[in-house]
């Protein structure tokens, strides 16, 4: 019996839009991180993805296509709810959930407690959605895929969107894989496709015949190709979870005509918020990484190595403006990652270690009193002026999604 | 007409057990005295600034989206948002 069941939210933020605002329904909506005429679509609803709209397009392009569209500006609260309780109905059928993305996450039936074990896949794929639409809101639609690994589950909730469930197994697989292009699968993208291309696989089902030598010394030449031939059979290889190896955020400029003094604030404000990031995980880092994207489509960036891993904002601060400073102004996105992590401070002492004490000291009490009364209720002075630049929605990891960045 | 606000008001609530949550609102009066009756509710969610918590309830009385929230400190309730039109 096919165990891994794969649950993927439809069009999530403007799903959860529309199931918030009801004038929103059966409307084409695009969701964006601001309403500015060059907002970029993050998200867009099945009605307006249908008129032609696209994730990723600007909003003067959208309009373009889409007299009647409407935007509305994203709300993480609300997603971050969403995501919670998707995670709570999913947890009750098994211990082992993983959370992919804010939108889906994957369900290892395998482990589940006996009396869900010998109950129908199907029947439980059809409870989940049930449960999505009477315990968070009756507008909510999910897809579900069921298959033996993560790699064919996602593939069957990718196939009849929105609201379906599809199920691949050993005696369907082939029929399904007939119906699809190479770029349907996921993890292959066009480059991986032209790799494939080479050596004449041109369809899934030429991929699923080729033999692993070729998978492995010809397209993939790594490890890599013997995951794919194993895959591609249903045998688990993704069932891992990957380390934190980086924490950074990054911030969209709201005009062109900021000084870099006001620039090097929202690097400042940036680097307060990857601290604080970096200390939820109890982790340390050695290196700063700051970058900007100019308007001259140039992509400028500095990084430093510490002798000494850093978690205080004092030093990551002080860290990234020093980098900031030797990058050109005025830019169109800015960013700042640390990276280099590690679990423990550095072992050494320093001849500044009661100083070091000290900020860290008053690092932790800012961070309990900004836990205690919210986000930023006290920040360096530096980074006054800059409470707009607040968190937007985490793509991809799910390991801030707690209250503090609500 | 659409508006940010975050002017009190009065609200005439369930609180039952129920898959949703316990507590729903039925109707609303606004400082003026305007009364609105709910016909559906479309989102509640908790919001949170530190450890306080408010309930924002997405709803509507089949012409306007209204948000209303519930500060779960005081036990005030709010009118934060009322929308009649997209664009």
């Amino acid at each position: 019996m096919n165990d891994v069941m794969h649950i993927d939210l439809n069009s999530c933020f403007a799903t959860i839009e529309q199931q918030s605002r009801p004038m929103l329904r059966g409307r084409p909506v695009a969701i964006t991180n601001r309403i500015t005429p060059n907002a970029c679509i993050i998200a867009a609803s099945y009605e307006a993805k249908a008129a032609g709209i696209k994730v990723g397009m600007r909003r003067k392009e959208a309009e373009a296509i889409c007299k009647n569209i409407i935007f509305a500006e994203t709300e993480p609260s609300k997603y971050i709810f969403v995501h919670e309780k998707l995670k709570h109905i999913m947890q009750d059928y098994s211990p082992d959930v993983v959370m992919k993305s804010i939108d889906e996450g994957v369900i290892n039936l395998a482990v589940a407690p006996p009396h869900t074990k010998t109950r129908s896949r199907t029947e439980i794929g059809y409870e989940i959605k049930h449960r999505l639409l009477t315990e968070v809101g009756d507008y909510m639609r999910c897809n579900v895929g069921i298959a033996s690994n993560r790699f064919l589950a996602k593939l069957a909730a990718e196939l009849h969107k929105p609201d379906g469930l599809d199920e691949i197994t050993p005696e369907n697989q082939r029929a399904v894989f007939a119906t699809l292009k190479l770029v349907d699968l996921p993890g292959i993208n066009t480059r991986m496709e032209r790799r494939l291309n080479a050596v004449n696989i041109f369809t899934p089902l030429q991929f699923l015949d080729a033999d692993e030598q070729t998978l492995v010394k010809l397209v993939c030449k790594s490890i890599d190709g013997t995951k794919w031939y194993q895959r591609l059979r249903g045998i688990e290889v993704d069932d891992y979870l990957s380390g934190i190896k980086s924490v950074g955020r990054q911030y969209v400029m709201e005009s062109n005509k900021l000084s870099r003094e006001e620039t090097r604030a929202r690097i400042l404000h940036l680097s307060e918020d990857v601290g604080y990031r970096l200390r939820s995980k109890h982790l340390y880092a050695r290196g700063v990484y700051v970058w900007t994207y100019g308007y001259d489509d140039v992509y400028y960036h500095k990084s430093t190595i510490l002798k000494n891993a850093i978690d205080t904002d004092q030093d990551i601060c002080r860290n990234a403006s020093r980098l900031f400073m030797q990058l050109p102004n005025p830019a169109r996105i800015i960013g700042v990652t640390l990276y280099k992590l590690q679990r423990q401070p550095s072992a050494q002492m320093t001849f500044d270690q009661e100083r070091i004490d000290r900020t860290e000291r008053v690092c932790l009490a800012i961070d309990k009193i900004n836990y205690r009364f919210g986000t930023r209720k006290i920040h360096s002075a530096s980074s006054h002026g800059t409470e707009h630049v607040k968190t937007k929605i985490p793509f991809g990891s799910t390991r801030y999604l707690d209250h503090s960045i609500t | 007409m659409n508006q940010n606000l975050h002017e009190p008001i009065e609200v005439d609530a369930t609180f039952s057990r129920n898959i949703l949550g316990h507590c729903r609102p039925i109707a609303f009066r606004t400082q003026n005295g305007r009364e609105v009756l709910i016909a559906q509710i479309g989102l509640v969610h908790p919001k949170y600034d530190g450890l306080k918590t408010t309930y924002a309830f997405d709803l509507t009385d089949g012409a306007t989206d209204y948000r209303i929230t519930l500060d779960t400190d005081s036990l005030n309730w709010y009118l934060e948002f009322e929308g009649d039109h997209y664009e």
